[in-house]
């Protein structure tokens, strides 16, 4: 009697202790490959030394400017950008997320003190004055309003108004992680163009907000995306 | 032959409407309406749901981070992995199928009560879950079933097909166990049929010492019931705006369970022990108990219909219900052979008892709801009206059996002849003929006069028939009442329930002749309202006056008040507390003790009044505690409070304290109890939850033992008053009942990798009881105990009853491929109970104590029992 | 020799009661339906008028999207929740008033009081944002059911059916109340998420959700619901279970069901729902049936009876002597017996003795009044007899 308690303990132990040694080896085989995907759902705001950041800026300067405005239309500029948005483009960037040919290499060596760094070092520098854009054009009716018959949403919803980000309100319930999201004015056309079609086509899709863009670029046409990108760049 | 036809036409009714009617539209279905069969599931999963509940890492949203709170603040469960689907065919079907297949083992005390309750476990293959669904995303048609299967005592399957918002039929079919005793010893053999014989050996005029011997090495038995089911229904719509509800279900409920069996007061013939007070007294050998067994083996079949409007034009809302349940009984008498003589010494005829079981009965019920908005203030008024029938008309039974009392016997030296008792001969009428009718009536309105203040009204009239009326009359003796204990009373003390006008035998005897048709009829009214404060603050309150007038009992009316305020609020930060409190007040007419003297035979022309009048029908000041005064508070309060973005807190507090206007009869009743848990969800990955909670409860009674040398002796035998001569102050006696309970756990789950999955949970829950008493002096104990036992040997309380159950349930789940997977199930239950019920009761000998045979030797004081299973998952 | 008829005073007058009550019922059936006629007649002359009155209408309105509701009308699928629609006096039913009903007609676009001014923009809109949630819901048996049959042209109002125009919302998602939410955080009022939900799913088990406990103590429909996503067998439920959900605030109750004996909740083979009715109904506890009594006797049909004796306790409340959702005594009872029978039973004789703990198996006198199933050896039959020797319920 006193014996089988003891066996059904031993038991009970061998079910319990199980899973310690399949997560190990799970574990194990999980850990080579990047994950598919970045969560910046929790992602809080981040911080870092802008002055540090300056420091280490002098190779970004060669294509995104020594004030953050790039040199060229393919670079986008980095003036006045969310420091958190900046910061995660980069470590998706290391981390092969998201991947450029340039980029990729670039942020390799950086370590995650310097992506803060440079995040709000650039994110300090003014922003590119606001232009003077068409609401009234077909892609400022896109930014503003969508297209409901074509499923397209307003893209101010979480860009904002005049594309300087998202209005943000007190709320308890859970919310988006308005940091992460990037400021559009001015951003130049080339740029947002090829943005969208990365979005659409799946090649940008390595992070949570990538899936929500991936979403909202699959509504838009060539010409859609056109008209954005132009009423953007006039922002 | 009623219970299958409409079956069958239902059925004929629900395949011919449900097939080819695509063009007929319903809404939700109404399964909240109708009682019973909303759940499927069993002990090894109890949601019958947890098998898919695998939760998915991307959430709900791209858009923020965990999971979202109910508006009173709980935390939505993570949502589930999205199954592969599989398309059916070139068709637009899909389908689903999941399968578990595996063996379960228990090890350990697998007989125990506690672990075999409510669960067919068993040693073999078990289905842990077979589901399948299919769904035609074009047309919305689907097909949903699932089932389970622990042991053919406790399964269940349940198809469901229709098309969205069109139709829906379903089909079910479930076994659940009960168990209520493992550890049966019945005596007799035929345990579980209509006649319980005596074993080899034994016949009635045993002595207790042979009876034991035999019981002895009497076979361990299980006593329990198993609810067989199976159902159909259909719903759908019938016209626009019309929905219609057909619903058949049939329950064949089998098994056995304990029963009684009286043979006259045994306690009554006690002797001192040789040793003297203090040491165990003798058994008397006259009278007899016995614990039998009943066999159960019942068929109930439900008709329901119903129809119900969606409001169409005219704006009225209807519901009309319909409800046929017909209870079949297939075994309704228990005969049983006695192995003791109630009454040694006399040529005993007495040799067996008789029970009349549960006659078959017809229930039917209708009840119309009607709605309609009002124009005045956002109002609404509602009608609900039903009328019910309950009616039983079974042959009734001979009052003795010839078996047990042959005719051209008598019974002991009373004179009275066992033939005229032995027939139906003997019986005023050969049926039941029971019939109590119901009628309902509820008015209500609401009114929301303001968005911040709204208000009811409601009116209810609720009226009983109860058109069962039976005479006790014997057409072949022209005498009244009845022979009380198959017999087995005037056996043993000549005395009976017998009443004959003009028989000097009879002529006095104070005897129930008739049937009491107990009915009540009750008015309610109640008004309330709520007022929104702020957007933060809800007051509400009710007034409820019930005006009750039930007959024929102890008060020819009964007003019960309540008041009910409550609030509600999240002034508290993001948290939701939720606030009542109601205090009742119970008054009514002078209650009168003894309100069924039309009963008796006191009140039949022809009563003598014997010269020392009758016994008192009880104490004046005794008042039922559902008669009674009443004053009651109650309290409650229930938190919600969001912790984070991933836990939550709840508390609920609660107490109530009534006290009842009486020395005699239930005194007070108080509950207090506190319950908390804490819900956390940090991801898709871990879940975990703590709860813990306590009750503690206390019931208080008093009570006046009769001053038995007055009986038949004293025209003070009369006397109802407590305090007078028949019912002193010294025989006063109080009990008291307290119970505490704590009840405490944890759930756990997380996922290791995607490949495996752990669930571990541990439940605690204690009670513990303790019965004590108080008396004024020695005299409220039996007259017979009063030269044996003392003061000291009385005490003050029964022993303690305890219940302690400890669960540990761990559940492993690793996916081997995409189609396979491997679970194992393991749970560990330790427990131990005390019940002084069963006190002295440890091996079948000892069920037999002195001219009483007992059956069950109560639960086991500790078990420990192990249930491990491996389960093969199938996914397709 | 004849049987006497014991009549009992007020009898008579209960039996008229209910004659009255039963002939009242139909003269209401009769008055509702012939009421109910008139109405409908009425009501589709005045639809004649309105269709005139809505066509000029629309062209008045223009919205600043430029999907209106009538588009998203078309494009919903030929399959129907058909609910309380000509209460609304929607356009779209009385358009197709002619044909067969299509189940989903009557789930229009509910008006949010906090964003008058918004448009409906289609679930398409909705879905480029959200995702996750679309995924989800296709899957619950709510949104799936709205997606069936629009296989084609896509449900586009299975959002915004729900939570009201969108197109505030989807300019600035953050600004409170812009579209109806049902969740913790939620400024849209309680009342109005009920009566969104309740404007499809009227009547029938929600019949008396008005003054319901629930509803007055401001609990909304997803307290106990969840739409969005599967994660209950079947009720669309906001946990696994019915018994889980209704323990989330009841958890005094959850607690009762630990106790030594119970209803087999714990067990999966029960829910509270088999009982009560969470949306209300005409008992205070929320009772499907009018009386406890009913209730219990569905399954317990046994004790239904009538008996030629009853036990005037039993018969009119189980609850005098059992606690329906678990005790710490055998079979659900308030108190152990003997002290349960004695709170009632103080006659004379056997009955009201102080029976003490010398009394059972293993005291000085061991007495069938307290060992095992005390009272109830004898009189077993203690729900009422129908044996012609059981008024004392032990035949």
């Amino acid at each position: 009697m006193s014996a089988m308690p003891r066996l059904l303990h031993l038991v009970a132990l061998a079910i319990l202790w199980a899973p310690a040694f399949s997560t190990a080896a799970a574990d194990g085989a999980a850990a080579h490959k990047p994950a598919a995907w970045v969560d910046l759902r929790g992602q809080p705001p981040i911080t870092g030394d802008a002055r540090a950041g300056q420091a280490r800026s002098a190779v970004c300067a060669a294509c995104h400017g020594p004030q953050g405005l790039a040199i060229a239309p393919n670079f986008p500029d980095l003036a006045g950008q969310s420091a958190t948005y900046l910061y995660m483009q980069l470590k998706t960037f290391k981390s092969g997320q998201r991947r450029d040919p340039v980029m990729s290499g670039q942020a390799a060596t950086l370590s995650d003190a310097d992506m803060r760094n440079l995040a709000v070092h650039y994110a300090s520098l003014p922003a590119k004055p606001a232009g003077r854009a068409d609401a009234a054009s077909r892609g400022g009716q896109l930014f503003l309003d969508g297209d409901p018959a074509r499923g397209i949403p307003p893209c101010q919803a979480c860009h904002g108004p005049t594309g300087r980000g998202p209005r943000v309100y007190p709320s308890d319930a859970p919310q988006p992680p308005w940091a992460t999201f990037p400021r559009l004015h001015g951003l130049s056309a080339v740029y947002v163009t090829k943005a969208l079609g990365d979005f659409r086509s799946g090649a940008r899709s390595g992070s949570s907000n990538a899936r929500i863009m991936h979403g909202v670029a699959q509504t838009l046409d060539d010409a859609d995306i056109l008209a954005l990108s132009s009423y953007i760049a006039t922002q | 032959m009623l219970k299958h036809k409409p079956l069958t036409a239902l059925l004929g009714l629900a395949l011919g409407v449900a097939g080819p009617a695509p063009v007929l539209a319903q809404s939700d279905t109404s399964d909240s309406q109708r009682v019973g069969n909303t759940q499927f599931g069993n002990s090894l999963d109890p949601t019958g749901w947890a098998m898919f509940d695998a939760p998915d890492p991307a959430g709900m949203s791209w858009l923020h981070a965990g999971q979202l709170r109910t508006p009173t603040g709980v935390l939505y469960p993570w949502p589930r992995q999205l199954p592969d689907e599989a398309r059916l065919g070139s068709g637009d079907w899909t389908y689903e199928l999941l399968a578990e297949l595996g063996y379960l083992h228990a090890s350990g005390d697998r007989n125990d009560e506690f672990f075999r309750m409510y669960s067919g476990w068993k040693n073999g293959a078990a289905l842990g879950m077979l589901a399948f669904s299919a769904l035609n995303h074009r047309t919305g048609r689907y097909v949903e079933f699932r089932g389970s299967r622990i042991s053919s005592q406790d399964q269940y399957y349940r198809l469901r097909s229709g098309r969205y918002g069109d139709y829906r039929v379903e089909a079910f079919y479930r076994d659940i166990p009960h168990t209520l005793s493992t550890t049966a010893y019945p005596l007799w053999n035929g345990a579980g049929s209509t006649d319980l014989t005596l074993p080899g050996g034994l016949a009635t005029g045993s002595t207790p010492a042979q009876v034991q011997a035999v019981e002895a090495n009497r076979p361990r038995r299980t006593l329990s019931v198993t609810r067989q089911s199976t159902g159909v229904s259909w719903e759908g719509t019938l016209i626009r705006h019309w929905i219609g509800y057909a619903g058949v279900t049939n329950e064949n409920r089998t098994g056995d369970r304990d029963w009684g069996g009286p043979m006259y007061l045994t306690y009554f013939f006690v002797a001192p022990g040789p040793g003297g007070a203090g040491t165990p007294s003798v058994p008397g050998t006259f009278g007899g108990q016995y614990e039998t067994v009943r066999p159960v083996d019942f068929t109930t079949t439900d008709v329901n219909l119903g129809l119900r409007n969606q409001g169409g034009a005219s704006g009225w809302l209807f519901n009309l219900g319909m409800t046929g349940s017909f209870f079949r009984d297939h075994k309704r008498t228990l005969d049983y052979a006695v192995p003791f003589a109630a009454a040694p010494g006399y040529a005993s005829v007495i040799t067996g008892g008789t029970w009349s079981l549960e006659p078959n009965n017809d229930y039917y019920h209708v009840r119309l709801e009607a709605s309609h908005p009002l124009k005045l203030w956002h109002g609404q008024f509602s009608v609900s009206a039903s009328y019910g029938s309950m009616r039983q008309n079974d042959a009734l039974q001979a009052p003795l059996s010839p078996m047990y009392c042959p005719s051209g016997q008598f019974i002991g030296s009373t004179g009275i002849a066992c033939a005229d008792w032995n027939t139906t001969a003997a019986l005023s009428r050969q049926n039941g003929d029971a019939r109590i009718d119901t009628g309902l009536l509820n008015l209500r309105v609401d009114f929301r006069p303001t968005a911040k203040l709204s208000w009811h009204l409601n009116l209810r009239q609720r009226d009983e028939d109860n058109m069962t009326r039976y005479t006790m009359v014997n057409p072949l003796t022209g005498q009244y009442g009845y022979v009380p204990e198959n017999g087995a009373e005037p056996l043993v003390t000549g005395g009976t329930e017998l009443f004959q006008p003009g028989s000097p035998l009879y002529q006095s005897n104070f005897a129930q002749i008739a049937s009491i048709p107990f009915s009540t009829n009750d008015r309610k009214a109640e008004l309330g309202g709520s007022y929104r404060i702020d957007r933060y603050n809800t007051l509400s309150a009710s007034y409820l006056l019930d005006h009750q007038t039930p007959r024929p009992r102890e008060r020819t009316y009964i007003d019960d008040q309540h008041l009910k305020l409550g609030w509600d609020t999240r002034a508290f930060g993001n948290a939701t507390l939720r606030f009542s409190y109601e205090y009742e007040k119970r008054t009514g007419g002078r209650y009168n003790p003894d309100p069924y003297l039309a009963a008796y035979s006191p009140s039949m022309p022809g009563y003598v009044l014997p010269a020392v009048g009758y016994t008192a029908f009880t104490v004046a000041q005794m008042y039922k505690y559902d008669m009674s005064n009443l004053e009651a508070s109650k309290l409650k309060a229930i938190l919600t409070m969001p912790l984070g973005t991933t836990a939550t807190l709840s508390a609920t507090l609660y107490g109530n304290r009534k006290r009842y206007g009486a020395d005699i009869g239930r005194q007070s009743v108080g509950t207090t109890g506190a319950d908390l848990s804490w819900d956390w969800e940090p991801g898709a990955a871990t879940s975990m939850s703590v709860y813990a909670g306590m009750a503690s409860s206390r019931l208080k009674q008093g009570n006046v033992n009769d001053n038995e040398a007055l009986t038949f002796s004293s025209p003070q035998q009369a006397d109802m008053q407590f305090g007078g001569p028949f019912y002193p102050y010294a025989n006063f006696w109080t009990a008291t009942d307290n119970e505490r309970n704590v009840d405490a756990g944890t759930h756990f789950r997380h996922v290791f990798s995607p490949r495996v999955r752990l669930d571990l949970d541990y439940d605690y829950t204690w009670s513990r009881g303790l019965d004590s008493y108080g008396y004024a002096s020695l005299a409220a104990i039996s007259t017979v105990y009063q030269s044996i036992l003392s003061a000291a040997d009385v005490g003050s309380s029964f022993p303690v009853n305890v219940y302690r159950m400890q669960t540990l349930t761990a559940r492993l789940n690793l996916t081997l491929t995409r189609k396979l997977g491997l679970a194992l199930y393991g749970k560990y239950e330790f427990g131990n109970y005390a019940d002084w019920h069963y006190a002295g009761f440890d091996m079948p000998a000892e069920l037999i104590v002195g001219n009483r045979v007992f059956t069950e030797l109560g639960p086991q004081p500790h078990w420990h029992v192990l249930l491990v299973g491996a389960f093969v998952t199938v996914k397709l | 020799m004849t049987t006497t008829r014991k009549d009992i005073p007020g009898l008579a007058r209960g039996r008229r009661a209910i004659r009255l009550t039963a002939l009242s019922l139909w003269a209401l059936l009769a008055m509702i339906v012939g009421l109910g006629n008139a109405l409908l007649w009425s009501s589709v002359a005045r639809a004649q008028q309105r269709d005139d009155a809505n066509t000029g209408q629309s062209v008045a309105h223009q919205p600043s999207s430029r999907l209106t509701e009538s588009d998203i009308a078309r494009m919903l699928p030929a399959t129907d929740m058909g609910a309380g629609a000509a209460m609304r006096h929607d356009a779209r039913v009385d358009a197709s008033d002619d044909g067969p009903a299509t189940p989903f007609d009557a789930a229009s676009i509910p008006r949010n009081p906090l964003a008058p001014d918004a448009d409906a923009i289609g679930a398409k809109s909705c879905a480029a944002c959200h995702a996750l949630e679309s995924m989800q819901a296709a899957h619950s048996l709510h949104v799936a059911s709205f997606r069936a049959g629009s296989a084609n042209s896509g449900p586009q109002a299975a959002c915004e059916a729900c939570h009201g125009p969108g197109s505030e919302h989807a300019k600035n998602p953050a600004a409170p109340g812009l579209i109806i939410a049902y969740t913790h955080d939620a400024k849209t009022p309680v009342d109005v998420q009920t009566r969104t939900c309740l404007s499809c799913h009227v009547g029938g088990a929600r019949q008396h959700w008005i003054g319901s406990v629930h509803q007055e103590r401001g609990l909304s429909c997803t307290d106990c619901h969840n739409p969005m996503t599967r994660l209950s067998a079947e009720g669309v439920l906001a946990n696994e279970s019915i018994n889980q959900v209704c323990a989330t605030c009841h958890q005094d109750i959850r607690a009762q069901f630990n106790r030594r004996s119970h209803m087999p909740l714990p067990e999966g083979q029960m829910s509270c729902v088999d009982c009560h009715n969470p949306h209300g109904s005409i008992t205070r506890p929320l009772l499907k049936t009018d009386t406890v009594n009913e209730t219990c006797t569905t399954c317990h049909a046994e004790k239904r009876g009538p008996f030629l004796f009853e036990h005037a306790p039993v018969a009119e409340n189980c609850i005098n002597c059992h606690t329906p959702h678990g005790s710490n005594q055998e079979n659900l009872l308030a108190l152990p017996v003997p002290m349960l029978c004695q709170q009632c039973h103080t006659n004379d004789d056997h009955v009201n003795d102080l029976l003490t703990r010398q009394s059972l198996r293993s005291g000085l006198v061991p007495d069938e009044r307290v060992m095992e199933r005390a009272c109830l050896s004898c009189h077993s039959n203690i729900h009422g007899s129908n044996n012609p020797n059981g008024a004392k319920f032990h035949q």
